[in-house]
């Protein structure tokens, strides 16, 4: 015959394994739910902003056509010394959409009209001193 | 004895115990790899993509609407290539600046060939042989198809969707001082002539081999008769090399190698693009069978590097008249298949893989929406 401490331990051992698993299961799912609902369009989005960015800071004086292919209604728009993409909707940016990424202080950069569409699009990036103008390819 | 079985008891709960747990962990570990493939580690972006590819296109078999696939992410992440003949690193940072990129070193025209040949293969490995379907209304509304655009669909517009599973750019400088011409790369020669890495045939011959069509590779009298009509086909169009008079001239120093899909809204072709079999095709279309897996070759005049030809190759995933095809979303499936199809019929849809030219007006002739991150 068992003990009760017996008992107690083998008990305690089971219910120990099935809060682990419990909380695997849960991980788990949780993953599983972020694959299938994760922001895809802000992760594209995103990526892009970081591209342009990294030419931005990269860029020699001259002029380079890049090609971008973003989502539809997201806008790529500059934030002081950041650079930013946002998913817009009646012409205005949803705060939470927006993703931005750094650009060296000693750039000044400027888009032409302020914002531009980054779904499907080749533009022009234009340096002139430490002077960089964004706009979309004529 | 009362010892005895109180020992033969207390090993019985054990080997029970140690079997779950066993297998628990086996089975945590068969989720858990699958999670880290898809989500988490780049250095395994291909089997990311080949695997989220999978699970949409099955999402999209499991559901009778064909509404689930929108909600599975794809995990693709366009890889950037560089066709260098440096001896260390590459030189194509003016496309890809400080981008994770793969350096391919090549010494002949023949080895361009073959990294845009493996490029083109893996790529319609990857997105699912055109067996299956990725790409509903569903996901392109969700993916900012207006509501207006998403309401057209119930009068016939319909989306084409792509993955750039790769984009390649040139070394021009280091090519040319290896002696490397561009322009005598002849990437549909050696797609028709080499056998695809690992396998007994030809890259031209294992796409065609892995069609929609059933065609096993073991069938010798069904390969041979679908490369006779592909010869005839490409004959028909003019896309045979002799016939061939003037030769594109490199228009840009990059390329991008382009999964495109599209197919109307129709419930029935989620059963045809995913089982895709000559079977399935009996079952739903009355017998039309040999219409749902032409498979051809189709020149581009834009293309760079590929000199003469080709090469969007591409395959009818499905293709032939039905009666419950609305006549503008066959016109709409039609002006984007029409090349990558055998005859004339009207099309409800097709998936090709395609070597164009990276720039965004060629990128819209082909891509309403892209799904894959650049």
């Amino acid at each position: 015959m068992k003990g009760k401490k017996g008992i107690i331990k083998e008990e305690t051992v089971k219910v120990l394994i099935a809060v682990v698993a419990i909380v695997i299961l849960l991980y788990l799912a949780y993953s599983l739910y972020s694959i299938v609902q994760g922001s895809k369009e802000k992760e594209q989005a995103g990526e892009i902003a970081k591209q342009i960015a990294d030419k931005v800071n990269n860029m020699k004086t001259g002029e380079e056509i890049m090609t971008i292919t973003g989502p539809r209604n997201w806008n790529l728009l500059t934030e002081g010394k950041l650079l930013c993409v946002c998913k817009f909707e009646k012409e205005s940016c949803k705060a939470d959409t927006k993703i931005c990424t750094n650009i060296r202080d000693d750039i000044s950069l400027e888009i032409t009209g302020g914002k531009i569409s980054i779904y499907t699009k080749d533009i022009t990036i234009k340096k002139e001193n430490e002077k960089i103008s964004i706009s979309p390819r004529k | 004895m009362k010892n005895m079985n109180r020992l033969g008891k207390k090993g019985d709960i054990s080997a029970a115990t140690l079997v779950s747990i066993i297998l628990l962990v086996i089975g945590f570990g068969i989720v858990l790899m699958f999670i880290v493939r898809i989500y988490y580690s780049e250095s395994v972006d291909t089997s990311a993509c080949k695997e989220s590819v999978t699970l949409r296109g099955l999402s999209s078999a499991g559901s009778p609407f064909g509404a689930a696939e929108s909600l599975v992410n794809l995990r693709c992440k366009t890889q950037k290539i560089c066709i260098t003949s440096k001896m260390f690193g590459g030189d194509c940072t003016e496309n890809f600046g400080n981008e994770r990129v793969s350096n391919k070193k090549v010494k002949t025209e023949n080895q361009v060939a073959k990294v845009i040949a493996d490029e083109v293969l893996n790529c319609w490995d990857m997105t699912g042989q055109g067996r299956l379907s990725l790409f509903s209304p569903g996901w392109a509304a969700n993916f900012g198809v207006t509501s207006k655009q998403a309401s057209e669909e119930t009068t016939g517009t319909v989306y084409s969707s792509c993955i750039i599973c790769s984009r390649i750019a040139f070394g021009v400088n280091s090519l040319k001082s290896q002696g490397i011409d561009l322009g005598k790369v002849d990437v549909y020669e050696y797609m028709m002539k080499y056998k695809a890495p690992g396998e007994e045939l030809s890259y031209a011959q294992l796409i065609a081999a892995a069609s929609p069509a059933g065609v096993s590779l073991t069938d010798k009298d069904k390969m041979a008769n679908l490369s006779s009509k592909f010869e005839e086909e490409m004959k028909r169009q003019g896309l045979i090399p002799e016939e061939i008079k003037e030769l594109p001239t490199l228009k840009s120093s990059e390329m991008a190698v382009v999964f495109m899909q599209i197919r109307v809204p129709k419930y029935s072709t989620v059963l045809l693009n995913t089982f895709g079999t000559a079977m399935a095709a009996n079952f739903a279309s009355g017998g039309l069978a040999g219409k749902i897996a032409s498979y051809t070759i189709q020149g581009i005049s834009s293309i760079p590097v590929v000199g003469k030809l080709v090469v969007g190759l591409g395959m009818v995933a499905v293709a032939g008249v039905q009666g419950y095809n609305t006549y503008k979303n066959v016109q709409t499936a039609a002006g984007h298949c029409g090349d990558v199809k055998f005859n004339k019929e009207e099309s409800y849809g097709c998936s090709a893989v395609r070597v164009i030219d990276y720039n965004a007006d060629n990128l819209k002739v082909y891509c309403d929406t892209i799904e894959s991150i650049s």
